[in-house]
């Protein structure tokens, strides 16, 4: 008699999973099509979730997925299929945890049966489980049988367990090259330098004591020229530094005062100094707000001097008392249109005039010459597809010089021995800027510029 | 066979809502329970059927302490409650199914029972229809052929009148005079004193949780020299002035 108690409960209450009272106007008071409809709508999303492992398995049989897509969707997709069994069991947590416990309705209905109160809350907490693990099955059962048998595809070498090597012992630069060929040269393979028209390189350049060693990789030649990047900021760094040693500027002045006239307005509050921006301490946002349109590269190359000054317009020079490190490109964007009109040249030319032509970079610059240009490596993008050169004008201070592993190889000895440069001072200065300790109460008063 | 009451209490955060009573219903009467509202009717018959347990004293049926085995005395007992607690969800029929499943009784016979209780009752034709859609007189209609289903040898009816149609009400007023002839133990709760007096060969009367009498209504009606049980039950659990209470209420609502 229990055994049929329990079963004729069991499925009283595993249809009341739903709140039925509450859907019933749907289901028209069959509760078995609101369950089919909520069966099928769960099972539709499994289906769906199931055919994605088809896909994704047809994507890597087809070779159309790089390795390091195959991983990332490897990985995304079981933390998807845990993530959404930890929200069904935790839905069910929050919203059907009261249905394990007799409420007042079953106990004034079944109350005057012969029912012992065992078999009625046993029954409760089979519905729930019952109702949860088919929520999972018809949810997850596909796709938790075809995800396993597409990703058992999918060669995990991209991702090679941890291992920890010995350390290195030193190694003289005539030695260089066998070592990073032994150490390197597999893990440079898999990178699949060849990419789609062969035109992608790595170089590398080494110096001790004054003996230099470069090496290349694929399509790269001893002379030819990267887009260097944010390295690009090191450089106006120094011009900051050097304009301070020849006492054109102060690193305290408000970068409203180097500014061309009438491009920034003096604020009520504190305001944005040379310092604050080469410590990326502005408060400016990474980019502004007013580039044109197109992806990334387009929107950086077409910023011209007049779009960023018509952004100072709008946005001001102002800051807040404390501002926090917040890594800006906009922010040495806006130093190197400071420095270039105090110096009264473009940036390009204060580069050139102050650090690579003093040092010898020959093969450094931000706008190439035709023969330059010639030995620019291509660039690639995430996707291995190339990617036309970053020719940037006003962003130029923030990433747009282009030099070869030759003459980052003087402009690194420069920074290793200032003495032995031209304009030594500036170095040392340049590499002792930072910011100054804060107080324990409020901001160092001797660096920030107040109004008037 | 026999219900009996010994002394039995109930107190809910306090209040005493049953105080010590004691009664005896025999096999083959209609016992009337009766008493003004919040006079423990309803918290005796719910002790009766074993829905919640008693605060001191005994109940027995059959000379057996129901709380030896309260299974084995739901199994027995068939209770009417005053407020129809039922699964809207589901249809009467599938509701009545359930039951007649869950006190074990055999397909074939629960399944002519219901049917024939369910034509019986002119419910037949709504049997399929999701309870939530029934009336009140139709939901009485199926927690009486809920209670009715298995043949019990105690029938507890609290209120059962209420929201029935007149013919129901006359069917169910013979039913339990027959169920009654047939040896059945039934306690009977109605405010309708006119149809408690038709029904009922004795009655116990309620006050404040204690019982005032207990007694055959003829018997009572000659010791209190009433005409009716209404003046019986005038005299015995009535506190207030009904005459003059309605003329005040009156006056109330013209100011």
């Amino acid at each position: 008699m229990k055994k049929l108690q329990f079963r004729v409960l069991y499925r009283e209450f595993l249809f009341r999973i739903v709140d039925l009272e509450l859907l019933s106007a749907h289901a028209e008071g069959d509760s078995r099509t609101l369950l089919g409809q909520l069966a099928s709508i769960l099972v539709f999303f499994g289906v769906i979730l199931g055919a994605g492992a088809g896909l994704w398995a047809a994507s890597v049989r087809g070779g159309a997925l790089p390795p390091l897509m195959q991983m990332a969707g490897a990985w995304t997709m079981e933390h998807f299929l845990i993530a959404t069994t930890m929200l069904v069991v935790g839905l069910f947590a929050v919203l059907r945890w009261e249905s394990t416990f007799p409420d007042k309705r079953d106990v004034l209905v079944l109350g005057p049966l012969p029912v012992r109160a065992s078999t009625l809350f046993l029954a409760k907490v089979v519905a729930v489980a019952t109702a949860l693990g088919l929520t999972l099955a018809l949810l997850h059962g596909l796709a938790g049988i075809a995800w396993p048998l597409a990703l058992a595809q999918y060669d995990s070498t991209p991702a090679p367990a941890l291992a920890f090597d010995p350390p290195i012992p030193p190694v003289h630069v005539a030695d260089f090259p066998s070592v990073m060929n032994r150490d390197i040269a597999p893990m440079l393979r898999r990178l699949d330098l060849a990419a789609a028209d062969g035109g992608a390189g790595i170089v590398i350049g080494v110096s001790e004591h004054g003996v230099r060693r470069v090496m290349t990789y694929g399509a790269a030649k001893p002379d030819s020229l990267f887009e260097i990047g944010s390295i690009t900021k090191t450089f106006t760094g120094l011009l900051l530094a050097q304009m301070a040693v020849q006492g054109k500027l102060d690193l305290r002045d408000p970068v409203r005062e180097l500014l061309p006239p009438g491009v920034a307005a003096a604020p009520k509050g504190f305001e944005i100094t040379l310092l604050d921006l080469a410590t990326h301490h502005s408060g400016l946002p990474g980019m502004p707000d007013n580039p044109g349109p197109g992806d990334l590269r387009e929107r950086l190359t077409n910023y011209h001097a007049s779009d960023l000054y018509d952004f100072i317009r709008r946005h001001g020079v102002a800051k807040s008392t404390h501002e926090k490190f917040a890594y800006s490109n906009l922010g040495f964007t806006v130093l190197g249109a400071a420095l270039a009109s105090r110096a009264g040249t473009s940036y390009p030319d204060l580069v050139q005039r102050q650090i690579t032509g003093p040092l010898g970079m020959k093969d450094t610059a931000i706008s190439l010459p035709p023969e330059l240009r010639s030995r620019l490596m291509q660039g690639y993008a995430f996707d291995s597809r190339p990617t036309p050169a970053w020719d940037l004008d006003a962003f130029a201070s923030a990433g747009g010089i282009r030099s070869t592993a030759g003459d980052m190889l003087t402009y690194l000895e420069a920074q290793l021995h200032p003495e032995r440069s031209p304009f030594a001072a500036a170095l040392v200065r340049s590499q002792r800027i930072s910011r100054p300790r804060r107080r324990r109460h409020g901001h160092c008063p001797r660096l920030d510029v107040r109004p008037g | 066979m026999t219900l009996e009451l010994r002394n039995v209490s109930k107190r809910f955060l306090g209040v005493l809502a049953v105080d010590d009573v004691s009664f005896s219903a025999p096999a083959g009467e209609i016992t009337g329970y009766l008493g003004p509202n919040g006079s423990g009717k309803s918290t005796t018959m719910k002790m009766i059927a074993g829905l919640i347990e008693t605060g001191s004293g005994e109940i027995l049926f059959g000379g057996e302490p129901i709380r030896h085995d309260l299974i084995a005395h739901k199994r027995r007992t068939g209770y009417v409650p005053e407020e129809p607690h039922l699964y809207a969800h589901l249809s009467g029929l599938e509701y009545l199914t359930m039951v007649a499943q869950l006190r074990a009784l055999p397909a074939k016979r629960s399944g002519e029972r219901i049917d024939g209780l369910l034509r019986l009752l002119s419910l037949h034709s709504d049997r399929h229809a999701p309870i939530s859609a029934y009336s009140k007189g139709m939901r009485q209609k199926i927690l009486l052929t809920g209670a009715l289903l298995h043949d019990p040898d105690l029938l507890l009816l609290d209120e059962p009148f209420s929201g029935l149609d007149v013919s129901t009400a006359l069917v169910l007023r013979s039913l339990v005079q027959e169920l009654a002839a047939r040896g059945k133990v039934i306690l009977f709760s109605s405010h309708e004193l006119e149809t408690v007096e038709r029904v009922s060969s004795r009655v116990v009367i309620l006050h404040r949780g204690k019982v005032v009498a207990d007694d055959s209504i003829e018997h009572l009606r000659a010791l209190r020299s009433a005409a009716t049980l209404e003046e019986v039950f005038s005299q015995l659990a009535l506190e207030q002035d009904t005459a003059a209470v309605s003329r005040e209420i009156a006056n109330l609502i013209r100011t």
